[in-house]
């Protein structure tokens, strides 16, 4: 090989090489648009939403009932304290099941078949639209244990809605406690549910805490759950769990179905106000994994 | 080394754990301290047509809690029979299929022996449930064209047909029998969706409900849409486009479209309005269900009565226009003071 | 002796403390169990909810079985339609070499992507594409050409249709045979598989149109009027749901790609969370997104419906993305950091990088990921009532109204029909949808699952 053709060669090589990279940058390129199109999008989504929303977002809109009749003149103070209490029914039926359930999986069960069924049977639940949860909580709530449309239907079919990612986050909680906490407790003599009890929850407790907070704050922006057991419209607030209830998700998508444009913009305000119970409750779970994570001692 | 550091940890989380809590008793302080205690607590529910009247009479009748909730999955009168509700609302009649679904046999022949003097009409009953049929309102669907369709200002039930079913169907405006004249186009249907029950009471009532003569929302000629907007927007667009809903939403629309005078076979052509309403033709009343007439001898009983009395008061009675449908006292003065003296 | 007798009674009240936490434990025990064993009872609650309101729909409505999955023309083409799935998995097995997709054997030096990427796409083409071009050039030239006599008709334009599948299966075997560093069978088969998967497509597919005035058009669902075919539900299922995975697939996997290999650590702490967020909205502030913004948009430039799929394909995909990415994520930084150390030591660039050797490595995560992407957007409600509307018809047109299974449920909740068969159809449709995502689940999950096996 002569010194010309190795030229040749060298600055075949190179260009080449040029046009590689220059593949490379715009592969690069074109992923990284590829990121910003989500980052876009939420842009423009909680842009449009604030456009449409804000004006009329005032204090009388936040204390004023929901009105049945020319509801452009109402608020959405009932359905944000009916939102609330079905959060907190939910709260009450999915935590203590959840934490429970996966304390069980976690920690106690052996490693069998059957823990391996039903730690399967948690996570495919998840994955189970949630209108299919409507349809359950209408057959099962609703009309067999003849609820009907009341709080403590909705809340239940929520509460078994969110139950499996309790379930989850909790046992990812678990599972992050060293093992040199529950070996060290069984040293000094003490049984599995002390272990558990007394040294492996308190420390998994921060964790628990924000996965069950976030889940109940997928909670209490489903809509499609309660579709079959909300009320339209009710004066004042729930008194008892029978009662029938509103709900803001339910709300906003009544509110965006009627044909008056000033209702149609209320709906954006309830938006508003449902992301900013969703924002609060995330910010909770975050500051808690924050404290936590600054307090950690493994 | 461990354990102290824990009770520590815990703090903070348990804090704010307690501080949500106290945040819900809160919103429960508010709610207790809100309601007027020892109201009787009313449930209704059923038709999306009644719905709208439902909630204003819910808002404005203040003796009584009413959760008004809608949805065909617990309609009017099986959420009666079933007793889920005190108020069932219901845009068509009691059925022989109605009672079927809770497991009650009744004939159509005694169905019909109730279905005869001025309402309220009592029911057969069934599970110790009395349905109790109030009329507290009529709906009056109008069919509505193009402004500039100058051919189809009156239309029979049989030129209705012959848009709208599959009977003897005209394509187009010109096929359509006794509107020679018209355009040689296309006709377009712009209507409600097959879940309303706008459609399912325009088909009983113009073709009579038989299967085969159903024209299929979804087919190429009927756009069926939930939305009345919608259907506006388009038969406002469309010179070859017809279509039908509520009389209140045309009354809000005057300007944008017209309304066709109908004539129920062989009679007069009338016009649709909240004044002519008695005469033309595609009506249909407006039901509550209740159990029995309520006699007032328990809060609850007391409170629907109150709520029916209410409902045909002369204030009640005067937020029907307003909500779009005609008054009962307006449309039949008989049946509606029969009705209120039952209940007032 | 005071002593001894003291310890004594130490150690027995010790043992009580003992006997009393056994018991405490066994008590403990059952009850975690059973509160574990609720997953089994809610599981089990909606099967019966399902099961239940199925069978009264069957019962009351006259509705037979095959009338429900497709009248008797439709029995035929779903067997099609099922026939070239299956084509279209052998296919795809021949293409990975003789190894299952969802086991995903990975290789030590997997082929380059990109090359097996255009065979596959190819192989895809011919089977898909052809088939719907086939159908139209038989249906604008020749059906026209023998209205009277259906024999002819049906016999003659599947000689063409049969023309332009071989064509494909030519070009996609031709594509297939440099790969010879593909293992598994000759490349006969493969081309033999590819086309006889599409010539029974094509040829059936033309065959029932032809012989059925309305293709397709048989398919109803419409409730008032009691006919129950779950076709035109299916498709709008289809249509939303693919849509939005061919949206999001792509674009969710680039932004894993750019969040994993190139993004430096600011933008990955802004980027991360910000696709978090996306999947914390609730799905009713997408729909209402859909409806007020985009489906103007959508009317203005591309005469679409008020109502209209393409608006809630789009939110849906977006719904998806955060799925997608972060589980492609996941997956794409657990690929081993030697093989990529090795990839550029070779000179490859971070692109060829990523495309030939991270991505192949990852890509059971990846399709993981797409899996249960694909049951999130088949069970999306809410986003889907709101911006399709609720019109059951069988098409695929993103312009036009769609009902989706769930929007039918919902939509008989919220709208004005009386219990009877078309409210108890709602649990019948739930039971279909319910089996649906409940696989393609399985799927997902089953994926997860052995990735953690062959990693590389």
């Amino acid at each position: 090989m002569n010194a010309e053709d190795l030229g040749e060669e060298l600055r075949k090589g190179s260009g080449e090489l040029s046009r590689r990279r220059k593949t490379a940058l715009i592969g690069r390129a074109v992923t990284g648009l590829c990121l910003a199109i989500a980052v876009v999008f939420l842009g423009l989504l909680i842009f449009d939403v604030l456009r449409r929303g804000l004006p009329q977002l005032d204090w009388q809109f936040l204390t004023t009932d929901v009105k049945g009749f020319n509801p452009e003149t109402g608020g959405v103070r009932n359905a944000i304290v009916g939102s609330v209490y079905l959060i907190l029914i939910t709260m009450a039926v999915a935590v203590p099941l959840g934490v429970a359930t996966a304390v069980y999986l976690e920690e106690f069960a052996k490693d069998n078949a059957i823990t391996t069924g039903l730690q399967r049977l948690v996570e495919n639940l998840a994955g189970v639209p949630s209108i299919v949860f409507g349809l359950l909580g209408l057959a099962f709530f609703a009309r067999l244990m003849d609820f009907g449309t009341s709080l403590i239907s909705g809340g239940l079919t929520l509460g078994l809605l969110v139950l499996p990612i309790v379930v989850v986050s909790t046992q990812e909680a678990l599972s992050a406690v060293p093992d040199e906490f529950r070996n060290g407790a069984r040293a000094m003599g003490a049984t599995e549910w002390q272990v558990v009890k007394d040294h492996v929850l308190p420390a998994a407790l921060p964790g628990i805490m924000t996965g069950s907070i976030l889940s109940l704050s997928r909670a209490i922006g489903e809509t499609a759950p309660i579709l079959f057991v909300v009320s339209s419209f009710i004066r004042g607030v729930p008194t008892a769990l029978t009662d029938g209830f509103l709900a803001l998700p339910y709300q906003i998508f009544y509110w965006a179905q009627l044909p008056s444009q000033e209702v149609q913009q209320m709906a954006a305000s309830a938006i508003i106000v449902l992301m900013a119970l969703l924002l609060t409750m995330n910010g909770v779970a975050v500051a808690i994994r924050q404290w936590s994570l600054s307090r950690r001692q493994w | 080394m461990v354990n102290e550091p824990l009770s520590d940890r815990l703090r903070a989380p348990l804090a704010i754990a307690v501080g949500l809590l106290m945040l819900g008793s809160l919103f429960a302080g508010c709610i207790t301290s809100d309601s007027g205690g020892g109201q009787a607590n009313l449930k209704q529910t059923g038709s999306s047509t009644v719905h709208p009247l439902a909630q204003a009479w819910a808002q404005e009748f203040t003796e009584a809690e009413i959760a008004v909730s809608g949805g065909g999955s617990s309609h009017g009168r099986n959420a009666i029979l079933t007793g889920n509700a005190h108020l069932g609302d219901a845009s068509s009649k009691m059925g022989p299929g109605d009672y079927d679904k809770v497991g009650c046999d009744v004939s159509q022949d005694e169905i019909d022996a109730a279905q005869s003097g001025p309402h309220p009409w009592k029911y057969p009953s069934c599970n110790g449930v009395t349905p109790t049929e109030w009329v507290v309102a009529w709906d009056v669907l109008v069919v509505v064209v193009n402004p500039n369709n100058d051919w189809a200002d009156e239309l029979s039930y049989e030129q209705l047909r012959q848009i709208f079913t599959t009977e003897n169907t005209a394509e187009k405006w010109s096929e359509v029998e006794g509107l020679e004249d018209a355009p040689d186009e296309k006709i377009e249907i712009h209507a409600p969706d097959a879940a309303s029950g706008t459609y399912e009471f325009f088909f009983e009532e113009v073709a009579g409900h038989t299967d085969k003569s159903l024209l299929a929302e979804g087919s190429d000629r009927y756009h069926g849409s939930a939305n009345d907007n919608v259907i506006l927007n388009k038969i406002t667009e469309n010179e070859n486009a017809i279509g039908y809903f509520g009389l209140a939403y045309y009354v809000q629309n005057e300007d944008k479209i017209d309304t066709v005078a109908i004539s129920e076979e062989g009679e007069d052509f009338v016009e649709p309005s909240f004044e002519t309403a008695s005469e033309y033709p595609v009506t249909r009343p407006l039901h509550i269900y209740t159990d029995g007439v309520p006699s007032g001898d328990d809060a609850t009983s007391q409170a629907v009565k109150d709520y029916m009395c209410f409902a045909m008061s002369e204030e009640g009675q005067s937020i029907v226009p307003d909500v779009g449908y005609v008054k009962e006292s307006d449309f039949d003065p008989e049946s509606h003071s029969n009705q209120q003296s039952k209940v007032c | 002796m005071e002593e001894n007798r003291g310890l004594g009674k130490l150690a027995s009240t010790a043992d009580d403390a003992v006997v009393a936490a056994k018991r405490r434990e066994r008590i403990v025990r059952v009850l975690l169990f059973a509160a574990a064993s609720v997953a089994l009872v809610v599981t089990g609650a909606i099967i019966w909810t399902l099961v239940d309101g199925t069978i009264r729909f069957f019962g009351a409505s006259g509705t037979s079985l095959s009338a429900f999955f497709g009248n008797p023309q439709w029995g035929g083409i779903a067997t099609v339609l099922g026939l070239s799935a299956l084509g279209l998995l052998a296919a795809e097995a021949f293409l990975w070499g003789g190894s299952n997709v969802l086991g995903g054997v990975t290789r030590a030096q997997p082929p380059s992507l990109r090359r097996r990427l255009r065979t596959r796409l190819v192989a895809r083409w011919s089977i898909i594409a052809t088939t719907p071009i086939a159908y139209a050039i038989n249906r604008e030239f020749f059906l026209p050409l023998f209205p009277s006599n259906p024999v002819v008709a049906v016999a003659v334009p599947t000689v063409p249709t049969l023309g332009y599948v071989w064509l494909a299966g030519q070009l996609a075997s031709e594509d297939v045979l440099p790969t010879r560093d593909l293992p598994g069978p000759g490349d006969w088969p493969r081309a033999i598989g590819l086309t006889a998967a599409a010539i029974v497509f094509a040829a059936v597919v033309t065959t029932y149109d032809l012989s059925t005035s309305t293709f397709l058009g048989s398919v109803q669902w419409a409730g008032v009027a009691g006919e129950f075919s779950i076709w035109s539900l299916v498709s709008g299922t289809v249509l939303i749901a693919i849509g939005a995975l061919i949206l999001a697939g792509p674009v969710g996997v680039g932004a894993a790609l750019y969040l994993a290999e190139f993004a430096d650590e600011r933008v990955r702490a802004i980027g991360k969370p910000i696709v978090e967020v996306l999947a914390g909205v609730p799905s009713i502030v997408y729909g209402f997104f859909a409806l007020f913004t985009i489906s103007p948009f959508m009317q203005e430039h591309f005469g679409a419906m008020t109502y209209n799929a393409g608006s809630a394909i789009l939110v849906v995909s977006v719904m998806v993305l955060p799925i997608v990415v972060s589980l492609s994520e996941d997956a794409i930084s657990s690929v081993p950091g030697h093989l990529r150390d090795a990839s550029l030591a070779m000179g490859a660039t971070e692109w060829e990088t990523s495309l030939n050797v991270i991505l192949p490595a990852a890509r059971s995560g990846v399709f993981a990921s797409l899996f249960l992407g694909l049951a999130r957007a088949l069970g999306e409600t809410m986003a889907v009532l709101l911006a399709a509307g609720s019109i059951a018809r069988w098409h695929l047109d993103p312009l036009m109204e769609v009902q989706t299974m769930t929007t039918y449920i919902a939509r008989v909740s919220t709208g004005d029909i009386p219990p009877g068969p078309a409210t108890d159809a709602a649990f019948a449709v739930g039971l279909v949808l319910f089996v649906i995502t409940y696989t393609v689940n399985l799927g997902g999950q089953e994926i997860l699952d052995r990735m953690g096996v062959d990693e590389v």
